[in-house]
């Protein structure tokens, strides 16, 4: 295909330093992370990872948040530094976010109207009063929510659900190639949270966005995605079409990770025999496989160099040994 | 079937200045002898309220309104102080919603544990010590933890903590207020099913506080569904998940993804009411997909619909 991908990330990393002055150590909260979405037809993409991931530091580094200790991000084809020397606010045109909270983004003493209208005249995206009205409202429309039942309101008198339908209405605004979903559910009640994700997507079907998706909920994750990448400890573990990756777990991570998921079926019930082990966190970077200490097909190599990414089948890639053939292995 | 805490139209309100929220307002249960019960509901629905309220530790500005709690012949909600204190020595446990974050930093975990067991049974702090590390293989921990601190163990080892502290004293009840909540789904696993292998060994009744339903299908027996401070349905659950009545239940089934099939979910408008002025007659009636003009009037009450079943709507003659 010849148009270039919409994201593409190349060897992300980002440390942290923690520690003193005698005992400083770096934290590798993104470690050498390498994906892209597609820029020819819209996809929902999912970072998908327990907490201290990385999912989130990724997410911030592809919106500029935060700057990357090393690796490349391109954004249609061009790298992000650059973008960013230039026109930043043209990014944010093509790049628009919605997070965790849906009450913290909201200036309280406003009603939301204020929130809707800042980006139609940052941007510019309206000539007139009424033409920022009919872009808002149509917004609105978008996430399900009616004009009438939202302007001249405050944050407050939102439930959590409207909240976040309402700042996702705000990043339709300037009509963005990506948005840029992190944990958007988790603080949303159930009932409510099925009505969003299916707003994300309808945002994909009908409007043609693509959505990067951060979660720790892969029942979630499978419902909404395409693409699934699985992160530990900033790095990539498994990754692929979401389909493949979790009816067809590759990686002992993975397949641990989705058999300890709670499924809501009280006749296909965890298995009593089997139990997770209980495992300290370990901490800064490790040589080899994340998964050595708890993996049951551990084999010398895993210690010594970290798996890479290995293509099992198409768009079906994983960080383990076991799946590479040429290095002769059997499991 | 005998019951072993048996809640009669629990009222817990909280005051404030414009008057009383009722959180939990005329709840009904019955808790049997070794089963794991589940409290579903959404936030502010009022599950942590009736868990404290159930073991008589709510806080000012939170009060019982009303109601009896009998646990074992005894009515809770009017024992004197001494006899309550005893009571929960040695039959009633709890376990906070984010209590492994409450641990002692300095002290060592086996002191804590054995400070649980000699507060209330007198046993020597040798003894007590041996007990805290027979209790931490209990709850799948190596003995060697016992001589740790806090800050040296994981979420999870920590909820496995505070788990053998409520259960050092061999309690016959458990309230556990989301004991998984912000912890990774290995780990979740892990506590869920310590929780099980409690009641396995022990036949501690287990009363599990979540939000997430998924968890509570993997382990309770029974199930109790919350709505803004109502009961709208209790019963096995199987029939909870399998054959819901309640409209509310019914979204609820309808609103969770599961790993084990792309199926489409369906979510809800609207939000729960005020609990400072609830509406008169049902107070699920206006966000309800089957409303009837009477449910804004008569307010349902909680009916047996089958044995072990009950259910408050008007749909079922409530």
């Amino acid at each position: 295909m010849s148009s270039a991908p919409l994201l593409e990330v190349s060897g992300l990393t980002k440390t942290f330093a923690v520690g003193g002055i005698l005992d400083k150590r770096y934290l590798y909260a993104v470690d050498r992370v390498s994906f892209s979405i597609p820029g020819d037809t819209p996809s929902i993409t999912t970072l998908a990872g327990e907490s201290g991931s990385g999912k989130t530091t990724i997410s911030r580094l592809i919106l500029g948040l935060m700057k990357p200790s090393a690796g490349q991000i391109m954004f249609e084809g061009a790298p992000l530094p650059s973008i960013m020397k230039g026109n930043r606010s043209a990014y944010y045109r093509r790049v628009q976010a919605v997070f965790q909270d849906p009450y913290q983004v909201y200036n309280p003493f406003y009603p939301v109207d204020r929130f809707l209208e800042m980006p139609v005249y940052r941007f510019g995206l309206a000539h007139s009063r009424r033409e920022a009205q009919q872009l808002i409202d149509r917004s609105l429309e978008a996430v399900g929510l009616s004009s009438e039942r939202v302007k001249g309101r405050y944050p407050h008198q939102l439930s959590g659900g409207e909240a976040q339908r309402v700042a996702i209405a705000r990043a339709l605004l300037p009509t963005p190639h990506l948005l840029i979903a992190d944990e958007p559910v988790s603080m949303v009640d159930m009932s409510l949270r099925a009505g969003i994700l299916n707003v994300l997507l309808r945002l994909k079907q009908d409007f043609g966005m693509s959505i990067l998706f951060v979660t720790h909920d892969l029942s979630v994750a499978y419902y909404l995605s395409d693409r699934i990448i699985l992160l530990n400890r900033g790095r990539i573990v498994e990754m692929g079409d979401v389909q493949k990756v979790v009816n067809h777990p590759l990686h002992p991570y993975t397949q641990e990770l989705l058999r300890s998921i709670p499924v809501p079926n009280p006749r296909h019930r965890w298995p009593r025999d089997v139990r997770p082990t209980v495992v300290p966190e370990s901490f800064g970077r490790t040589t080899g496989c994340i998964f050595e200490d708890r993996c049951p097909y551990p084999q010398s190599l895993c210690s010594q160099a970290d798996p890479p990414l290995f293509e099992a089948e198409s768009d079906h890639f994983v960080a383990c040994y076991k799946e590479s053939a040429s290095e002769g292995f059997t499991s | 079937m005998m019951t072993l805490m048996d809640v009669r139209g629990l009222k817990a309100y909280y005051r404030t200045l414009r008057g009383s929220v009722r959180a939990v307002d005329d709840v009904h249960l019955a808790i049997k002898p070794g089963e794991v019960f589940g409290i579903a509901g959404e936030s502010g629905c009022g599950k942590s309220t009736l868990a404290k309220g159930m073991l008589r530790l709510l806080k000012p500005p939170s009060y019982i309104a009303g109601g009896s709690v009998v646990f074992d012949g005894t009515d809770i909600v009017s024992l004197g102080d001494e006899a309550l204190r005893r009571l929960r020595g040695s039959a009633l446990s709890y376990i906070p919603q984010s209590s492994m974050n409450a641990l002692n930093p300095v002290m060592r975990v086996r002191d804590q544990i054995a400070d649980a067991i000699t507060a209330h049974s007198g046993a020597s702090a040798d003894k007590a010590r041996q007990r805290a590390e027979d209790l931490l293989t209990v709850v799948g921990l190596p003995r060697r933890v016992s001589r740790m601190y806090p800050h040296e163990l994981s979420g999870g080892m920590k909820q496995r903590v505070v788990i053998a502290i409520a259960i050092a004293l061999g309690p016959r009840l458990v309230v556990a207020d989301e004991p998984t909540t912000a912890l990774d789904v290995v780990t979740q696993r892990g506590i869920v099913q310590a929780l099980g292998d409690i009641r396995d060994q022990f036949g501690t009744a287990i009363v599990l506080i979540s939000h997430d339903l998924a968890v509570h299908a993997e382990i309770v027996d029974r199930l109790l569904v919350m709505y803004a401070g109502k009961v709208a349905e209790v019963g096995s659950v199987y029939d909870l998940f399998e054959n819901p009545l309640h409209p509310y239940s019914q979204v609820l089934a309808a609103a969770i993804p599961s790993i084990e099939a792309r199926r489409e979910i369906k979510g809800l408008a609207g939000q729960p009411p005020n609990l400072l002025n609830p509406p008169v007659g049902c107070r699920f009636a206006p966000r309800c997909p089957k409303v009837m003009p009477e449910c804004k009037n008569e307010e349902p009450q909680l009916r047996e619909v089958e044995p072990g079943r009950q259910v408050a709507c008007l749909l079922y003659g409530g």
